[in-house]
């Protein structure tokens, strides 16, 4: 341990790894990150252990980079221990900043979550069934799980955060833009949303876009589409207008509309709700009927409007 | 008391895990268990949900190989739909896969597991209690390929919009570039390569 380099975390919580591979993936790069900072902390790649952490005075690390979101006992403790022992907490990507895709767990019970993963999941033998406990007693010894949450949390509702890394994962270049910004200290305001822009993922879209009026929402494979116009006023839900850019509008350029991972516009509370206004702002009838079939065309509303932000919504869960 | 063992958090792959190992009193080892105490439930949440949505849902069941759920997704809709895949799909799916198997075998080697295995022995043990990492001592070997490696996400980079979250193998995706420009470009960066 240099004492004049920066001590950093990375940790992950509910997530896929995405997030600590598109570091990863930042290649090179990491070699000028580990000139200016030592990883004290790193599952994907390092040997440190929770003892570690715990052994860490508190404020040790200059930072933690946290992502994933916060679905059971253990990554809120280590969130917490994390948060303690870090001078700065960063949620990073999708999960840790409004709960990711694992947040649309958020529309089923823990019951049934646990029932179609443990009892009835096709690959489970026949009779083979064990529904985890969070302590099981083998001979003298015990053994310890995390307790499973009835819903997911976003990083925030369980610690301080100081800044947020948006995206599914976020692009590489902007975990460089990211991390150099930290390495020189030069730090945004306390809450800021950091390696992305202020505008939307339409505002920076090449399609065409002229008059929004959608007699009919197809699915994508229901049409063949025009690569040179505006996928919502083709009739494919898109999420470009709600969404903040910096992504480098990737999903749109390949054909493929916009699922919102970035998050919310700034000074926007809740992107689902905009994206519907911007839906009913473009179908192309007065007749209620008629709406209403329009509308019914789009399957799975809140998968759209809430694949990467259900908990940090307004609804943030179903209630049942 | 008969002592524990216990590694907590496995670290160097994807996803959470522990290892518990009890001991007898003569520090043999009695018992051993490994558990993965992580549950996020896809089997549950992407149901009730349109088909063709799957692919670009469960790509984040592993950041490390979304190109294996990608594709096993695409599988899954190709099932649904009952169609047959046409030549030139199948040729995009299977050079993306290429593409995912070489860069997940250098993120493991070089980045994940080589630096045990080849500088373990000379640094990690002698150097046991220090956090000093590795990290910039593997890397540099990793560096020796990154060529080839620049050249898989060059390649990925074509073929998908986000190396970690691909999306458009399935249900009328199609590469950024055209698939003209693609064929072209792909040509010259193979002779380029060849060249070296």
């Amino acid at each position: 341990m240099e004492k004049n380099k920066l001590q950093v975390a990375l940790y992950w919580g509910a997530g896929c790894g995405g997030c600590d591979v598109a570091v990863l993936d930042t290649n090179e790069f990491i070699l000028d990150l580990a000139a200016v900072a030592d990883i004290r902390l790193w599952p994907i790649a390092l040997d440190g252990k929770y003892k570690d952490v715990e052994a860490m005075a508190d404020g040790e690390l200059d930072l933690t980079i946290f992502n994933g979101a916060v679905r059971n006992s253990e990554n809120e403790h280590v969130a917490k221990l994390l948060r303690r022992k870090s001078k700065l907490m960063v949620a990073f990507g999708s999960c840790a900043h409004l709960g990711g895709i694992p947040a649309l767990a958020n529309q089923a019970t823990k019951e049934e979550i646990f029932e179609r993963a443990y009892l009835k999941n096709p690959s489970i033998e026949e009779g083979n069934t064990t529904i985890p406990e969070t302590m099981t007693r083998v001979g003298d010894g015990e053994l310890t799980i995390p307790a499973f949450y009835k819903r997911v949390y976003k990083l925030n509702d369980v610690v301080d955060v100081d800044l947020y890394v948006p995206g599914c994962p976020p692009a590489p270049e902007q975990v460089k833009a990211v991390l150099k910004a930290v390495a020189s200290g030069l730090l945004p305001l306390k809450g800021s949303v950091v390696g992305a822009s202020e505008r939307a993922v339409c505002d920076d879209c090449k399609r065409k876009k002229e008059e929004k009026k959608v007699k009919r929402f197809h699915r994508p494979w229901q049409i063949i589409q025009d690569p040179d116009r505006c996928l919502m006023e083709q009739g494919i839900l898109c999420a470009g207008s709600a969404t903040r850019s910096g992504c480098g509008v990737r999903c749109p350029n390949s054909n493929m509309p916009c699922r919102g991972c970035y998050g919310p516009l700034p000074n926007v509370v809740d992107q689902g709700a905009k994206l519907l206004s911007a839906v009913a702002s473009i179908v192309d009838s007065k007749d209620p009927e008629e709406i209403a079939r329009i509308l019914d065309g789009i399957q799975d509303i809140t998968g759209y409007a809430y694949r990467f932000g259900m908990a940090g919504s307004l609804l943030q869960r179903s209630i049942r | 008391m008969a002592r524990t063992i216990r590694i907590d958090p496995i670290t160097r792959l994807e996803g959470h895990g522990k290892i518990e190992i009890f001991l007898n009193d003569d520090g043999s080892v009695k018992d051993c268990h490994f558990q993965i105490p992580e549950l996020r439930g896809f089997e549950r949440f992407v149901v009730g949900r349109p088909i063709e949505e799957l692919p670009r849902i469960v790509t984040r069941i592993c950041g490390v190989c979304p190109a294996s759920h990608h594709l096993a997704g695409a599988k899954a809709v190709d099932g649904c739909f009952g169609g047959e895949l046409p030549p030139l799909a199948a040729k995009l799916r299977d050079m993306y896969y290429q593409a995912h198997y070489i860069h997940s075998h250098i993120a493991h080697f070089f980045a994940l597991a080589a630096p045990d295995l080849a500088l373990g022995l000379f640094l990690a043990y002698a150097d046991a209690a220090s956090p000093d990492p590795w990290v910039p001592k593997a890397l540099l070997a990793a560096l020796a390929v990154a060529r080839s490696e620049g050249d898989q996400a060059w390649l990925r980079g074509r073929l998908e919009p986000r190396a970690d979250s691909p999306y458009v193998l399935a249900a009328r995706g199609e590469p950024a570039l055209g698939l003209e420009a693609l064929e072209e470009e792909l040509a010259r960066r193979l002779e380029e390569m060849r060249s070296r």
